[in-house]
């Protein structure tokens, strides 16, 4: 009876050597085949220690050619392998499923062809991102998008909390290309923001780091110079909150009666 | 370049090799048995300089969308065609 073919994803974190989980490291060791996206060559040379079949992916990927058309094809190679019977493992920079379209999708298609598949979870940019800038998420909240995504959509943002904007520099990609666009697509991003933001709000491009011997990059500008702002594929913007939370009075009026009431409710049907 | 390899891992995994400043990280790079070019970029900590000496070619490491209208679901391969007016 023929093997019965598997799936994992997992991701090897963000710089090489200090993200990788030892579980996602014996996935990736005891694969038949390892496909890879990763953000760095060197990162790529290390997974090629790892397993003598490490494939990568980046040849997916060429100038001008629809992202979603890579993505297909990146997703046909994998699932090739597994329909062959291998155990394969999906190795990609950061956390697998974190802006990542094409993994989650290859879980479910091995699924719905009846091959065992599942993710690993790992350390996304968005993970470095609190560390690197002192952002806890959970203190005023924090919104995420992406950046065409926002362009695109009519979407609410909430000047309150934090915003982080993925692939800024493929702001207004609406072809998906594999190339930044221009400081004139940017300028509606920070046409579409000011209708949030004051046009001279700190912002900043943020970077994280791929090898140790690298600081992230974390650099500070009024959102107005965005434009013109040196971004690479891997930049990320982060916008702090432009005003304090707003308290909501009728809300906290309810949640005061309801107080009063369960401490009513409380004193008469307590044990004497 | 294995060695480069190994020693970006033990950079990365080790948090005491991480903190290595000045002269203590010049003499662990000079330890190293990779071509001169490749030990000053270690040296300068250029990561732009390391990768044109290793890679033939920027990497690419953009895995979504950028809009996930219903055109993208389209397989004839024009996904993303602006929609009408």
């Amino acid at each position: 009876m023929a093997r019965q073919g598997s799936l994992s994803c997992v991701g090897v974190g963000m710089v090489l050597g200090a993200h990788l989980a030892p579980r996602a490291r014996s996935l990736i060791e005891q694969a038949d085949v390892v496909f890879c996206v990763v953000s760095d060559p060197l990162v790529e040379q290390w997974l090629a220690g790892m397993n003598a079949d490490v494939r990568s992916l980046q040849d997916c990927y060429a100038p001008g050619r629809p992202r979603l058309d890579t993505y297909r094809e990146m997703q046909e190679r994998v699932l090739a392998q597994v329909r062959a019977g291998r155990r394969v493992c999906l190795a990609l920079y950061g956390h697998p499923g974190v802006f990542a379209r094409m993994p989650h999708e290859a879980v479910a298609a091995a699924r719905a062809e009846g091959h065992p598949a599942h993710m690993e979870p790992a350390i996304s940019a968005e993970d470095c991102l609190y560390a690197d800038l002192g952002i806890d998420p959970g203190r005023v909240g924090c919104q995420h998008h992406e950046a065409t995504q926002l362009l695109l959509n009519q979407r609410r943002l909430d000047p309150s909390a934090w915003l982080v904007v993925w692939q800024v520099a493929l702001a207004g990609d609406r072809r998906n290309l594999t190339r930044g666009t221009t400081p004139a697509h940017r300028a509606l991003l920070v046409e579409r923001l000011q209708r949030d933001y004051p046009r001279d709000h700190e912002v900043v491009v943020y970077e994280a780091a791929t090898l140790a011997i690298a600081a992230p990059r974390i650099e500070r500008l009024p959102l107005s110079a965005l434009p013109e702002a040196r971004l690479e594929l891997q930049s990320t913007l982060v916008v702090p909150p432009a005003m304090p939370l707003r308290a909501d009075p009728v809300m906290h009026a309810r949640l005061a009666a309801l107080e009063a009431g369960a401490c009513a409710m409380h004193t008469v049907t307590a044990p004497l | 370049m294995s060695n480069l390899v190994a020693f970006l891992e033990s950079l990365g995994a080790d948090g005491r090799l991480d903190g290595l400043t000045g002269a203590d990280y010049a003499a662990a790079v000079d330890q190293l048995d990779l071509p001169a070019p490749v030990r000053e970029a270690l040296r300068r900590r250029d990561v732009a300089a390391l990768h044109a000496l290793v890679a033939d070619a920027p990497m690419m490491l953009v895995l979504v969308p950028g809009d996930e209208t219903p055109d993208d679901e389209d397989d004839d391969g024009k996904d993303g065609d602006a929609p009408a007016a």
